[in-house]
Order: C-alpha cells, then structure tokens, then sequence
C-alpha cells in the first residue's frame, strides 16, 4: 500500500482497524516471526511437507483465536501454491456442524471437498472409479442397491442445483454433508451406517485422492495438501469423566484422521496442548506447530521493545500513525492488546469514538485510556468469579497447568500463551490485570 | 427528533451517540452489541437512533426475531433481501431458501437507492435461556461468523438484555471477539417501574399464560428474568423487595404454566421470604396458593393442603375473598382426589357464595363444574346432570374457554 492511501482521517482509521482476518498477498500483512518465538510456523509446516519424500504428511495447527491463524494459512496456501502443490483449503464451520462432530463427519467433509475440489483443479477422474464411490456410498448410507435408479432420484432432488451439482456424486456427498451438518436424526443414522465401514470409508477417499495426485502429477504439479481449518473452533465438551469431545476427535480417531494419502493441516484448539492427553496427542502427530502471540513483555514483565515494534508496524501499514496517534497513546494501544493483532484492532475502533475533536492527532491519551478502559470492563463479562484466584497463579508463575479452567481462559482469550526463548510461557491479558477483581484477588493472595 | 430524546437519561443520550456516531464511521459489515433490559427503553432508543441516523443518511433495516431464533444469518438475509425487493423492486441475485415468517419493519421509503444500510436485530434473547449458557444460537453465531460480513454486509446492532450479552461472550467467543463496540443503555427509575407495569404480573393466572403458548411464555420468561437482572443491584426499600418478590412470583407463575413445576417451586419460595419481610400478606397467600397448586399437580396431596391451609387464613385477614374462593375451591379438589367427598362438597359450597360476591363468573363455572363432577363420583347422576346443565348454561352466557370440557360431561352424566 502506498503511502498516500495510509489512513488518516477517523473515518478511514475506523474501517482498516478491522479485526477480520488478512487475505494472502494483503499488502497490510507483517511478517511478525521474529518476535513470535524466531519460529515461523508456516515455514516449519511448509518444510514439512516439501523436504518430506512421502506423498502423505499429516500436521496439527494452533494458535489463540484471532492471532492471525488464517492469515498464517492463506499465507501456507499461496506458499505452497506457488511450489507447485494443489492445495484444498477449507473452514470446517462450512461443512460440518462444529457444534456436534465426530471423525466421521470431518472425513466425509474432506471427502467432498476432495471431489469438488479436484473438480475446480480440472482434474478429471475416470467413470469407473467415480461410480464405484457412488455405489458404496449409495449402499452404505441410503441402502439403495439400484445405482442408476437411485441418481434419478437425486437428480430430480437436485434439479434447481448450482451447475456443479449436475454430476451424481457431486449430488450424493452434498446430500450427506448437508444431512450431517443439518438433520439431528439423519446424523445419527448416517453415523451408525458409516461408523462400522470406517476403513473402507478411508479407502473409497484415499482412491479419489491417488487418482487425483496422479493425474496432477502428469500436469505437473509436486502433490496435494489439504487444510482444514476453523477446527479448532469445536466447542469443548465433555463426554464422561476421562474424556471430552476434542480427545475422541483428535486422540481416539486421530489415527484415522492422519491415514489420507496426502498432505493435511488440521487445525486444534490451543487449549488441546494444555489437556492430560497431550503426550498421547503428539504421539499421533508429532508435528503440532503452534503460532504463539506477539510479544509484548518479558516473563519478568519488562516491555519487549521488538514485540511492541512489530504491532506498531501493524498499524503503520494502515494508518498514518504520525497524523492520527499522539505518541503516547499509541504506545499504550500495543502494550495493552497483549501482542494479539486482533484486540489491537479493537482497540483502535474503541479510540476512534473517543478521539478528540482535532487534527492532527485526534487520538490522544485520554482517547486511548478511555478505549482500555470501557475493553476492560468487557472482558468482565468473560471472566467468572472463581477464575480469579487461578489467574493470580498464572500471573506469578507466569504457567498454565493442564486443566479444564485454564483450557477455558485459554481458549477465551483471557490467558495468552508467548514465547521467546525455548519455552512457551503464559499470562493474564493486561485489561484482565485491570480488572478491581483482579487486583483485589492480587492483593488478598 | 429532539422531542424524544428528552425522555431518555442523559448518559443513555451520549451513549446513543456513540453509538450513532460508529454506525457512521463504519463501512460494510461491524458488530455491535447493544445491551438494554427494557423492552419500553429498547423501543424509545431504536426510535431515536433510527431518526438520527436516517438524517445522516443511513436507512435501519429492523428485524425483530419472535420464536427461538434459529437460522440467524439466514433469516437476516433473507430479511435484507425482502427490503431490497420494497425499496427498489429489485431481485436479489440469489433466492433465499425459503425461510420462516418473520416481522420484518416495514420497507421505508425515501432512501436513496443504494443508501448505507443498518441493521438492528432484537429478540435474539428469545433463543438464549438465562440459565442454559449453551445454546444453540450462541454456537450458530460463534461458528458462522465468518459469513456474516458476507451476507450481512453492513453495520449489524444486536439489542440484547445485559445477561444475555455476557452469554455471547463468555460461550461465541469468537463471535463476540469481532465486535466494534457495546454500548450498555442503563435502566432507569421510570423505564424500571413502567417495564415492571407492564408485566402486570398479578392479572396473569395460570390459565392465562397457559393458553399464551410456549412461545409466549418464553417471551414473557425472558423479560421477567430481564427485568430481575435491573434488580439484582438496587437498595432494599421496600418497594423494591415488593417489586423484586413480585418478579419472581411471576417467573414461578410462568413456570408452573409450562409445567416446570421444581423451577416454580424455586422461585415460589424465593418469593415468600420477600413478600414476608415487606409484609406484603396478600401476596404471600397467593405465592401460598400457587405453591399448593404446584404440589397438587405433582401429586402430592398432603403438601398441597399445607400450602392451602396456610393461605386460607391470609386471604381472610387481608379481605382478599376472590382468592380465597380460589383456595377453597382447590382444597374441594383434593380432598375430592383423596375420596373424602363430603369435605370436597362442604369446601364448594363454600366457595360458591364468595365467587358470586365477586362477581368472578369463570370463577364460578369451575366451581359448579367440579361440584357437578363430584356428584357423578358419587352416583348421583340425577344431580350431577342438574349441575352440569346449569355450568353449561353459565359457560355458554360467560364464554367460558372449557364449555366444549364441560359439555362432555354432562354428556356422559346423562348417560348413567
């Protein structure tokens, strides 16, 4: 972006603080590896799965909701694009019901995504192998012995469809996936029907995919890599004592998960590093990269002069910083997100409404304060009574134990994980620290 | 437009016009949280910020959702696409799915065409229980977000009551982490007593909020529990205490209505202590009363007459014979279920008279038909078909909800 298109009036500043994630080749986009932890997580997942001499890697994805995890994987995306590879990404949110999904679900989704992706890639697959997948889904799912009958009928379903769902299997994934994601009892029937044929469930994808790497070999093309992402927004539940919903996804199936033969990205919520299981998890899959926070302070609470540097850039690649921000209050707006781009953003909205009625620098001290202040009060809402005095653990030992209060402020922004050095390490979000609560629960410990 | 505004506190005024103020910076898609517990104060603040807002330009898109909420974003859409078609007659690229009847305001005219759009959306709340953190709108809206800038591309205001808003954030995350402001309308004195006037809670018996639906019920279930939220922080006087008690007497009414009866109980004897220590005695018989009609129900005969036992001597005290004919006519029942019928028919009877010196009509019909029952309990045919003949009568003059019930038994009294 060239200067001249920088924010500098209220209005434009409002617009480009917006907390929505970065598409790849955004020119606003900041390399922010250094101060992340020196790793950069899309180079290690990209290495992965070009220096590896298998066509089949399977990777974990994490980060805190809204550190740029998407951005990172449109990032991956276009890498791994222009390396040659074909890449299939999709939002789980899209295809599968986040809210209730088990394994299965997330494989048919991939199996759809497959075929309609390789479809958008010009890949043809033969007929044969197409109806052989038609038939057993038919025969598995609907009990429909009579292929030619049973695409009739979906062909009718489907007449008033979008043009890619003129060919039968296209129609038949669409209709389980949308049975998955919508109907209550449909699920669990198509569940009880698939659950029993997992392999050869594992078997009919791995075929569309080896036909489809071959054929994108002869045009070319290094492999093909699957992202899943927005996984991790499964909300965390439990199933009995042991167990929750996230250890039967990514634990007990997690060997089926990896089995596709190519390269997959699943992202996992960050809070499944921090559970009791998580040696068994990186036994499945020992690549689990994590994008930790920007940071912005030291361990021993000293101000980290790059973290703060590099939010700054953030924001310069947006705005005008010298026409729009007093010094001051600039400087208070990265310290107080907390190294998270995203509340940076908010940040900035909420100072906006605050902004003194001048220019240059309308956004001044007052302004920024004022911002922090009404974010604090919000983040109260997010914050139970009885998290208090564990928070003022985490604020001394600057560590979180595995546990399910801390996977919740984990995975509601209210514990951020850093990590300079070799050791990722935690702390309370600074507008947490604001909280009265807090400090009272600081003062009686 | 600065007529109305004068009827809004003063920090509700700068609030909307901060609130005002970003819908105006805002460009394309932004999420705003709007939390307000007063229907009454939520109807003035859309009416003004709906005023201003047009002056600058900005035409409000309302979508008022009535049932559980579900296909938000859909139905937003499909909403959009509605007042597209009233404003400028204009079809929208792609038909929405065909969608569940929802109030959309009415397509205003005079904007510009494609002049900016806002859209506030009110009744989410309706979808988001008080005490059920987990539901299913909360997850619709943390796992669809990303779709919303899409296919709400404008800036979206979502009224909400203050606990309601704090359900999104601690259970859509995600959701709530996109918002670019929450402005907080407080409640005040006069909002409070005229959303409390307006729940007008002590005319609502039970067959009253039965007949009103599930629907209706949740409605009404939400804004008393909105309302209670206002006040959980105010000093005891003893209006509030009265206020307070009266609150949650009437969640437990809606309650016991929808058969939820452990809940009712709940907030029965969270009433009672309330109306004891403001020595509110008519009050407390009626919680009394309810609260033997809550165990009746559950089949607890021996609770039941406790309950009605004690309210009896209240009503008495304080002259409140309308209620104490409904105690009566309640212990006739069970005593009539326990097949001690003589002391049934002696409590009827007694009944009988207060009801007629009331004038409470529908009162009355119940009475005579369960007095009519009771006579075919006890085999007498010849007087029961009397009684009931005579309760048809009253129902058919009175256009009492159950003569089609009553009917049938007088059929069947004919029939001995």
């Amino acid at each position: 972006m060239p200067p001249s298109t920088l924010a500098k009036t209220l209005k434009d500043v409002f617009n480009t603080a917006n907390p929505i994630p970065l598409q790849s080749g955004d020119p606003r986009y900041v390399d922010c590896t250094a101060v992340r932890g020196n790793e950069d997580a899309v180079t290690l997942i990209f290495n992965a799965i070009s220096w590896s001499d298998q066509p089949a890697t399977a990777q974990l994805f994490t980060g805190h909701r809204g550190c740029g995890k998407s951005t990172e994987l449109f990032r991956l995306k276009k890498r791994l694009e222009d390396a040659g590879y074909a890449v299939i990404y999709f939002g789980a949110d899209e295809a599968i019901d986040v809210e209730d999904v088990v394994y299965s679900d997330v494989l048919v989704a991939i199996a759809q995504q497959v075929y309609s992706g390789l479809q958008t890639l010009n890949v043809k697959l033969d007929d044969d192998l197409l109806d052989d997948v038609f038939a057993w889904f038919a025969e598995v799912v609907y009990e429909k012995a009579n292929t030619k009958e049973f695409q009739a009928e979906l062909g009718a379903e489907f007449s008033l469809g979008t043009p890619q769902l003129l060919l039968p299997l296209a129609q038949l994934l669409a209709k389980i996936t949308g049975q998955l994601k919508t109907g209550v009892e449909s699920r669990q029937q198509i569940r009880s029907r698939l659950d029993p044929q997992i392999a050869h469930l594992i078997e009919r994808i791995n075929l569309l995919i080896q036909r489809g790497v071959g054929t994108l070999r002869k045009q070319g093309k290094q492999g093909l890599v699957i992202i899943v992402d927005n996984l991790d927004r499964i909300p965390f539940r439990k199933l009995d004592t042991a167990r929750s919903n996230h250890d039967a996804l990514y634990i007990e199936h997690g060997e089926q998960l990896r089995s596709l033969r190519c390269h997959l990205v699943y992202t996992v919520p960050i809070a499944n590093l921090y559970s009791k299981n998580v040696k068994v998890l990186t036994g499945i899959f020992p690549d689990c990269r994590v994008l930790p926070m920007i940071t912005t302070h030291t361990p021993q609470n000293q101000p980290c002069p790059e973290g703060l540097a590099v939010l700054r850039r953030i924001l310069a690649e947006r705005i005008d910083l010298a026409e729009v921000f007093e010094e001051q209050a600039l400087e208070t707006l990265c310290a107080e997100s907390g190294g998270h781009p995203r509340i940076l953003m908010t940040l900035v909205r909420y100072a906006c409404e605050y902004a003194a009625n001048r220019f240059p620098r309308p956004i001044d001290a007052n302004a920024a304060e004022r911002a922090i202040s009404r974010f604090t009060s919000e983040y109260s809402r997010s914050v139970p009574e009885e998290y208090f005095p564990l928070l003022v653990k985490v604020f001394r030992a600057k560590k979180c134990d595995n546990d399910d209060a801390y996977r919740d402020m984990l995975h509601n922004l209210i514990v951020l994980e850093y990590m300079n050095g070799l050791e990722p390490w935690h702390d309370v979000h600074p507008s947490v620290q604001r909280l009265t609560k807090f400090r009272s629960a600081l003062s009686d410990a | 437009m600065p007529e109305r505004t004068a009827d809004l506190a003063p920090e509700n005024i700068s609030t909307l016009d901060r609130l005002v103020r970003s819908i105006d910076l805002a460009e394309g898609f932004a999420l705003f949280f709007a939390p307000c517990n007063v229907p009454v104060l939520r109807g003035e603040l859309i009416l003004t910020a709906t005023e201003q807002l047009a002056a600058l330009g900005v035409e409000v898109v309302e979508v008022a959702f009535e049932d559980e909420a579900v296909n938000v974003r859909e139905r937003l859409r499909a909403a959009l696409a509605a007042t597209d078609a009233g404003t400028e007659a204009q079809i929208p690229a792609e038909l929405p799915a065909p969608v569940q009847p929802l109030a959309v305001a009415e397509p205003p005219t005079g904007y510009a065409v494609g002049a900016k759009r806002a859209v506030f959306v009110t009744g989410l709340e309706n979808g988001i229980p008080y005490d059920q953190p987990n539901a299913r709108v909360l997850a619709e809206l943390n796992l669809g977000r990303d779709a919303f800038p899409r296919d709400v591309p404008h800036p979206l205001v979502i009224w909400l009551p203050d606990y309601a808003v704090t359900a999104v954030a601690r259970f859509a995350p995600d959701f709530w982490a996109w918002r670019s402001g929450v402005f907080e309308f407080e409640t005040g004195e006069s909002e409070r007593s005229a959303a409390f006037e307006q729940m007008n809670w002590q005319d609502q018996p039970w067959h009253a909020l039965t007949n009103l639906g599930r629907d209706g019920r949740l409605l009404r279930q939400r804004q008393l529990e909105s309302l209670l939220d206002d006040y959980r922080d105010l000093p005891d006087t003893t209006q509030v205490l009265r206020e307070r008690a009266g609150i949650l007497a009437g969640l437990g009414e809606v309650r016991a209505a929808g058969q939820d009866y452990g809940d009712a109980i709940g907030y029965y004897q969270q009433a009672l202590p309330l109306q004891r220590q403001v020595g509110d005695r008519g009050g407390e018989a009626t919680t009394l009363n309810n609260l033997g009609r809550v165990y009746a129900a559950l089949g607890d005969k021996r609770k039941a007459l406790d309950f009605y036992e004690l309210a009896l001597p209240l009503q008495r005290q304080v002259g409140d014979r309308g209620g104490e004919a409904t105690t009566l006519n309640n212990l006739g029942r069970v005593y009539a279920a326990l097949g001690d019928k003589r002391k049934a028919l002696d409590f009827f009877e007694q009944a009988l008279p207060l009801l007629r010196q009331v004038g409470d009509r529908w009162g009355e019909v119940i009475t005579r038909w369960n007095i009519g029952a009771l006579f075919l309990q006890m085999g007498e045919a010849a007087r029961a078909e009397q009684e009931l003949q005579e309760t048809v009568e009253l129902a058919e003059t009175v256009g009492h909800p159950d003569l089609p019930s009553i009917r049938e038994w007088l059929v069947r009294a004919q029939r001995r």
